[in-house]
């Protein structure tokens, strides 16, 4: 019972964020300095073409109007035409989406294998050489700018070595082409984050090291490896999952760059050329979708919680 | 302090790291060796020599003193938008966390909306409100700094207005305002000095990639986000306009972090996680 209000609770938690997200991403259109409309407008536009404009997109009506009218088309899927393709933005979206849901999902898995093992070495053998060096590694992978090193991977790995294609994606993820392609997108969106998980997974490793509980499994005569599977990790890991649903709202932001550096075909391309284009009904589309992607996976998030830790749905 | 911040060799090295950099960007005009502008057709992507330590770009210029130039972009991008996030984000969140009631639940409110965003994700979609440019880059980092700021002074004011010296200000009659500034505030300032250094790597970070993407600094601007881009052209001809640039911001933004954490260390070990 506890865990079911725990889960409803985290649930409606989350209504009145998405109507905050819903009111500014309507707002978009009238928060821009200046007449949106003559910005989306080229430079050489009629007046006529302009009252057309504003027509088409409602804004002559009174707001309380247009807010609802807005409502009324979001719960419907209908987010108007990209000005730019003259294509509904919902298909826009739905064209690029698969393709950043892949490389987030593929940077996720490659930050995890690399992250969490080295973090949990570097605790297991503190002060060692390996600890040492896996934390200075860690804390400038935190620092560097990913693009700056999407531009090194492409020197690197692309022109000079020819291991990788310097851009572009080649295919599904089971073809060896497709793989090859999504690598230097998929590292360089998990830099960061690997970096973050490990030093993570190393401070909570560390701590639970030090408790009781570890001491009683030793002193029962545990063999170490299994005191380390069988006990720590499991509470070790306790944060890491919520480290890594925060980081896959940053990887969503990273992929920006990422798929603009490698011209990977998925959303934050589509983002920044809709900024560029002043397209502003794929824009507030773009940045509805992103803020619901990221809310359903800080729910995730919070219902994985309940699985790992049965205390929780007590409090 | 000074001298605690000191005995951190790497706090120490960054310090001395921004030091040179606020050097540079005020005296980048008398230091720089090249106009960083003015364009050789004849020297294009020469590589580093004595005349040009870091070689030239794709139109002749000078890459050492592009970056010399760059850090007063950088630099005022990052005082500037934190700034606006220490301006607006601490007067939001002492009043809500002073006054409390329907105010601070719609501030709270409002910063569940904001942190909904990721960073970029947030900043990218202000410029997309505010269209493309450096100032608005500014204006957009700034904004997205404003929620975290207002969280951090709202918790210290609710836990600073039921001390006994607030209290003790109140019933000698000191009004509101006073007591927020006087008595508040001060409680706020050391989580704000190590918020400010944190977040100006952050913000430059930040700047750099959305000129990075074209949506900051325009070409022929020397900043450093928006030099990484046109070096992209002829990354393989001329590699040392990429290398240099973003060594540098690397450098830069974990010069800002090594005193960050230790500031955070010294002053308020509660914020670390």
């Amino acid at each position: 019972m506890g865990r079911n209000n725990y889960v409803l609770r985290k649930v409606l938690v989350g209504i009145p964020v998405l109507i905050g997200v819903v009111t500014l991403v309507f707002l978009i259109l009238h928060l821009t300095p200046g007449d949106p409309v003559r910005q989306m407008l080229p430079p050489d536009a009629s007046e006529e073409d302009v009252m057309r404009m504003r027509e088409y997109l409602g804004l002559d009506d009174p707001l309380s109007v247009q807010y609802f009218r807005y409502w009324g088309r979001v719960v419907h899927g209908d987010f108007g035409r990209s000005l730019r393709s003259q294509r509904p933005v919902l298909e826009e979206i739905r064209a690029r989406l698969p393709y950043t849901i892949e490389l987030a999902l593929v940077a996720v898995i490659l930050s995890n294998v690399i992250g969490i093992p080295i973090g949990v070495i570097s605790a297991v053998k503190q002060d060692t050489v390996f600890d040492n060096i896996s934390r200075a590694i860690a804390f400038l992978g935190v620092s560097l700018p990913s693009f700056w090193l999407a531009t090194m991977f492409i020197l690197l790995f692309a022109l000079v070595l020819g291991w990788f294609p310097p851009s572009g994606r080649d295919g599904p993820l089971w073809t060896v082409a497709g793989l090859r392609s999504i690598f230097m997108p998929a590292l360089t969106l998990a830099v960061g984050s690997a970096a973050g998980l490990a030093r993570l997974a190393r401070s909570s490793m560390l701590e639970v090291l030090r408790q009781d509980y570890i001491t009683v499994a030793r002193a029962k005569g545990l063999r170490e490896r299994l005191v380390y599977t069988r006990h720590a990790l499991r509470n070790a890991l306790l944060p890491v999952v919520t480290f890594m649903g925060t980081q896959f709202g940053y990887l969503l932001g990273g992929a920006v760059i990422s798929e603009t550096v490698f011209a990977w075909p998925g959303m934050g391309q589509l983002a920044v050329n809709a900024i560029f284009f002043r397209d502003y009904p794929l824009i507030q589309g773009i940045v509805f979708f992103y803020a619901i992607g990221v809310m359903l996976v800080n729910l995730t998030v919070d219902l994985t919680y309940v699985l790992m830790d049965p205390r929780i749905s007590l409090s | 302090m000074l001298r605690q911040l000191t005995k951190n060799r790497m706090a120490l090295a960054g310090i001395i790291i921004i030091c040179i950099l606020l050097f540079l960007a005020v005296a980048s005009p008398w230091v720089a060796p090249h106009d960083p502008l003015s364009q050789s057709l004849g020297d294009r992507l020469a590589p580093p020599s004595r005349a040009h330590p870091l070689g030239t770009d794709y139109y002749g210029r000078d890459v050492l003193s592009r970056i010399i130039f760059g850090t007063r972009y950088s630099l005022t991008v990052g005082l500037i938008s934190i700034g606006i996030g220490l301006l607006f984000g601490a007067s939001l969140g002492l009043l809500a966390g002073y006054y409390g009631g329907i105010l601070d639940r719609l501030l709270a409110a409002l910063i569940d909306v904001l942190m909904a965003f990721p960073g970029m994700l947030l900043a990218l979609a202000i410029v997309g409100i505010l269209g493309p440019g450096l100032f608005n880059v500014m204006l957009a980092v700034g904004i997205w700094s404003v929620p975290i700021f207002a969280r951090i002074v709202r918790a210290v004011a609710l836990s600073t207005r039921e001390t006994e010296f607030v209290l003790a200000a109140r019933t000698v009659g000191a009004g509101g305002f006073r007591i927020m500034l006087h008595h508040i505030l001060p409680a706020c300032i050391p989580a704000l000095i190590v918020l400010c250094t944190l977040r100006m790597s952050t913000a430059i970070l930040t700047a750099a990639g959305l000129s990075f993407l074209g949506l900051g600094a325009q070409p022929p601007t020397p900043e450093w986000g928006s030099m990484l881009n046109e070096s992209r052209g002829a990354l393989r001809q001329a590699p040392w306009v990429a290398t240099f640039t973003g060594l540098v911001i690397t450098v830069t933004v974990t010069a800002f972090n090594f005193v960050g954490d230790a500031l955070r260390d010294i002053l308020d070990p509660r914020l670390k996680q």
